[in-house]
């Protein structure tokens, strides 16, 4: 179902929002979603909208802030940038994501000389 | 704050905020939509495809509100709020179904909490004092089990001697009669060491309490409880310094005990601490007194057998030289110390009402037990109804736990609203119940309320009920398979058969439950019976009685002589007063007085041979009370001082001394020394109760209050009356003030309602006994006509087909009648043997039938059988009117 890949992605999704403020600076939903977009494809985001619940939720846990602002096309969006707070999370989890990414891979690689 | 915890407390905020985020998102997506589109026309695409691209592209607008908002707030509570709304519409649409299910489970909640809360007061609490834990009485005890405190001079070795104990006090409670500005009123207090509040750890509200200075009484000094304090002066603090007498000593109010804190006998509030050194100093001396309760505080670490060893051997060296202390009663009273948990104050009220209100308690339970029985089977009959309603939620893509939640929440909203009613219910019957024990000479004051602990008791069975009748009925019934509900043709469903079994099971452990609770009201209710069918010896109808004393100092004791002539010639004289006496004890007050008699020429074979109740009764005690006189002659006016002594005995007295031979004529001796007495037996009378109904009487002497051997304070005032003994109440008290106003009439009651309250407990289980099983059985019978109705409902179609196959309506009757018949008969195969064994353990509390009374069984099982048959017939009545035709078109 489309809410368990969702719930499975959560934190990916998360991260990616983080780190794409991060690296960009101040963006709205939209610049958010086509960023994302841009560099995974539809195997994070299912679809536009699903970034709206992440973004909610990163709010809640203060990693990052929201403001109305100006878009360059001159309209009205709110406009998400990370926080102090946000930047440690992102620089915790990006240091965890490798380690268990390193370790999976060491687990998942065909073994070298093994026993049968 | 860690991030997840933020994320809480900002959800919470914005579940108590509300929706007022959703306009702002509104605009977000709005924005985020238009540029979208502004980019794909840019790209070049018509603004048809750019706004269908930019949709397609952001997918459901709905679904990321939604999840927005369930992240912003607590989705499980709005859940849970939108299915209580949902619940209560339900319980709108259908009121009838709401409506058994709130009553039965008021009736039932109701009368389990009300119990439970008396239970709770009388059984469970303790004593609103200090570590109650580590109090203990000490006690004498022996063969005939504990009893009271040892004698005073022994109390004392204890005090001075241990040192197991943090600290010991002598009390006693009592009636006082106390004088407040002039005026003398009757007030339940205390003597009490001045340990007393120390050793409970009770301190003052105002003033101070008790110091063991104060056993010194220079000066004597009294500490008010705070109740008495608050209705008697209006929580006044000028109070204080106040004199107040007692017993004629004038002492000195000096403080107010903590609020809460009315003494250590429950039951009976305190409103007065006093010295305990009040008392009589030769009463403190006295080596063998034996009248007041030892409360001692152990000290921490102390184990309750390590000191009652360090007391036992200062018991022994005290008791063993004591020279007037005859070996029985070495052996059944004085034969060793034990101590005993005083966390919950005297044992008294425990030991009377333990029993009963257990029994009721299981009683209540029950009834409980058959209304939830109705419970389930209602709630299994409707969510079978509902069936298809959950088949097409199942159908349209809820979750199973989705709809469980919801039906939880629907259920358990019932038992809420059920249980929220029988709260207020069993406010007001816990009233009643206490309102029951505060009857009589020594009225109990119980203070039953719904506390903490009651509230915990009510919240778990409510929740134990909710589940098991509630709850699971419903959702074994609702584990509908969508398709086939679906597929089901009519409005109506069929019950399944392992459905219909159960809810058959159901109704014949009714019959069986409510057999044995019918059985068992039906044993109290003729104890009862017997108990007031039981001759008591005396006539208790149309007879007035009061206590009456005279508190001034200027009685003396020829003063008093005349008084209760005076008084006796003032009552003659009330219009309707028939005869009028006066008494030390009166029939079933209770209370007794014990007297040492040689009769010559009978031949003592142990101590307790020559011991007789005595009551001393001025002229007419045996005509205004209706006790029969067998032989000789009643007391007359010549019977006085100087005279030849004069004594009457009863019949039980007759027949152990004289061996049924006539008494009269026979000399009879009484104490030694100075209080030497010799009398003549100049009467004999019929056998009357005298302390309680149930024992036998015992052997009674009679002597006349102008021979008194003791000085007479107190007597109660007895008059007869043709008509209503209450309505003399204000003329007779008229009489008593007009003869000094320091002249006290308390306890001012019927006969009638003396022996009423002799039966309190008897009373208590027989009329609250009996009003629950009598509900039981109403409830068994909704329980049979719910099935029977739904089943008759069910098989309309079927019946409408057999009267068109040519079955008469007696024929369908008889059809549905069987059916009762059969259930009815299965749970009397088990409600009879159970019954029977229900019924055992209560054979101590019967009187004058045993626990398996064939009559009783008998009677209880033909008013099951008729009560079924007539919740039986109005269904069986119905399908007997059903029409086929139109039966079978509707199939």
């Amino acid at each position: 179902m489309a809410g368990s890949k969702l719930d499975l992605l959560q934190g990916t999704l998360d991260l990616m929002v983080l780190q794409t403020l991060a690296s960009m600076g101040p963006l709205h939903g939209y610049g958010l979603a086509r960023r994302i977009e841009q560099r995974s494809g539809d195997e994070v985001l299912l679809n536009q909208g699903t970034i709206y619940a992440s973004l909610v939720r990163l709010q809640q846990r203060r990693w990052i802030a929201a403001e109305w602002g100006m878009s360059d096309t001159n309209r009205r969006a709110k406009y998400y940038s990370i926080t102090r707070a946000g930047r440690k999370q992102l620089a915790e989890e990006t240091s965890n994501w490798q380690r268990l990414a390193a370790v999976i891979g060491r687990v998942l690689a065909p073994s070298e000389g093994g026993t049968k | 704050m860690t991030g997840p915890m933020r994320e809480w407390w900002a959800r919470t905020l914005g579940f108590v905020r509300g929706r007022q985020a959703d306009c702002d998102f509104e605009a977000e997506l709005a924005a985020h939509i238009e540029m979208a589109v502004e980019d794909n026309l840019r790209s070049g695409m018509s603004l048809e495809e750019a706004r269908r691209q930019a949709a397609m592209k952001f997918g459901s607008r709905l679904a990321a509100k939604e999840r927005a908002s369930d992240q912003r707030g607590l989705p499980w509570l709005e859940s849970f709020f939108r299915d209580l709304g949902y619940a209560f519409r339900g319980m709108r649409k259908s009121p009838a179904f709401t409506g058994v299910v709130v009553l039965t489970l008021a009736l039932g909640i109701g009368a389990n909490t009300a119990l439970f809360s008396l239970v709770e007061a009388v059984l469970l609490r303790h004593l609103p004092v200090r570590d109650p834990k580590s109090l203990y009485f000490l006690v004498n005890a022996g063969a005939r089990g504990p009893n009271g405190a040892p004698p005073y001079p022994c109390y004392e070795l204890f005090r001075n001697q241990t040192r197991s104990f943090a600290g010991m006090a002598a009390f006693t409670a009592d009636n006082l009669n106390v004088t407040i500005d002039g005026r003398a009123e009757q007030l339940w207090g205390e003597y009490a060491s001045g340990t007393y509040f120390d050793v409970l750890g009770v301190r003052a509200s105002i003033g101070r309490v008790l110091t063991a200075a104060d056993d010194q009484l220079r000066p004597p000094v009294a500490v008010l409880s705070h109740a008495y304090w608050q209705t008697r002066f209006g929580g006044d603090p000028g109070v204080l310094g106040k004199t107040v007498s007692i017993n004629r000593t004038p002492l000195t109010i000096v403080g107010v005990a903590q609020p809460g804190f009315t003494g250590i006998v429950p039951g009976r509030p305190s409103g007065i601490t006093v010295p305990f050194t009040v008392q009589d100093p030769r009463l403190l001396a006295e080596p063998m007194s034996w009248f007041f309760e030892i409360v001692s505080r152990i000290k921490p670490g102390i184990d309750p057998r390590q000191a009652r060893a360090e007391l036992e051997p200062i018991y022994q060296h005290y008791i063993e030289p004591l020279i007037d202390l005859s070996p029985e009663m070495r052996r059944d009273y004085l034969n060793h110390m034990e101590l005993q948990p005083a966390s919950k104050g005297t044992a008294t009220l425990r030991g009377r009402f333990a029993e009963p209100l257990l029994i009721l308690m299981v009683v209540v339970g029950l009834v409980l037990l058959v209304g939830c029985s109705n419970l389930a089977n209602l709630f299994m009959a409707r969510a079978t109804s509902r069936e298809k309603e959950f088949a097409v939620r199942l159908a349209i893509g809820a979750g199973r736990w989705r709809l469980a939640r919801q039906l939880l929440t629907e259920t358990m909203l019932l038992f809420g609203c059920g249980s929220a009613v029988g709260l207020l219910l069993a406010i007001w019957g816990s009233q009643l119940l206490a309102g029951f024990l505060a009857v009589g000479r020594t009225p109990l004051f119980i203070e039953a309320h719904v506390d903490g602990t009651v509230l915990a008791f009510t919240a778990g069975i409510v929740l134990l009920t909710g589940l098991v009748f509630g709850v699971a009925p419903t959702l074994a019934a609702a584990r509908a398979n969508p398709h086939t509900a679906l597929h089901g043709s009519g409005s109506r469903s069929t019950d399944s058969r392992a459905r219909t079994g159960m809810r058959q099971t159901l109704v014949v452990a009714q019959v069986a439950l409510s057999l044995t609770l019918l059985v068992g009201g039906g044993l109290f209710v003729r104890t009862l019976v017997n108990l007031n069918r039981l001759a008591l010896g005396f006539r208790p109808q149309g007879v007035l009685t009061m206590s009456v004393l005279p508190v001034g100092p200027a009685y003396t004791d020829a003063r008093l002589e005349a008084l209760w002539a005076e008084l006796l010639a003032r009552v003659r004289k009330v219009p309707g007063v028939q005869t009028a006496s006066v008494s030390v004890l009166t029939p079933l007050s209770g209370r007794d007085r014990g007297v040492r008699v040689s009769v010559r020429g009978f031949q003592p074979n142990a101590g307790l041979d020559r011991l007789m109740s005595q009551n001393h009764i001025s002229e007419g005690y045996f005509e205004t009370f209706g006790i029969p006189l067998v032989a000789g002659r009643t007391f007359t006016a010549a019977d006085r001082e100087g005279a030849p002594g004069a004594v009457i005995v009863n019949q039980a007295a007759a027949k152990f001394y004289f061996h049924g031979g006539n008494p009269i004529g026979a000399t009879l001796e009484t104490g030694s020394g100075a209080q030497h007495r010799v009398y003549e037996i100049v009467g004999l009378v019929r056998d009357a109760k005298h302390m309680s109904v149930r024992q036998a009487t015992p052997r009674l002497l009679y002597i006349p209050t102008t021979q008194r051997r003791e000085r007479l304070t107190r007597l109660t005032l007895a008059v007869r009356t043709a008509g209503n003994p209450a309505r003399l109440t204000a003329a007779v008290e008229r009489e008593v003030r007009a003869l000094g106003s320091d002249i006290l009439a308390t306890e001012v009651m019927t006969l009638e309602q003396q022996v009423d309250a002799a039966l309190v407990q008897e009373r208590l289980l027989s009329t609250v006994g009996g009003f629950f099983s009598f509900l039981a059985l109403v409830l068994s019978a909704v329980g049979l006509y719910g099935l029977l109705a739904h089943a008759v409902s069910q098989r309309t179609g079927e019946i409408g087909i057999r009267m068109a196959l040519g079955a008469d309506r007696g024929a369908v009757v008889w059809m549905i009648l069987r059916r009762s018949l059969w259930l009815v008969a299965i749970g009397l195969a088990v409600g009879v043997p159970a019954a029977l064994l229900a019924a055992r353990p209560l054979a101590a509390l019967l009187y004058g039938l045993e626990p398996t009374n064939t009559t009783t069984v008998a009677v209880c099982v033909l008013v099951l059988v008729a009560t079924a048959m007539l919740a039986s017939y109005l269904p069986a009545h119905r399908a007997s009117r059903i029409d086929p035709i139109t039966a079978l078109r509707n199939e």
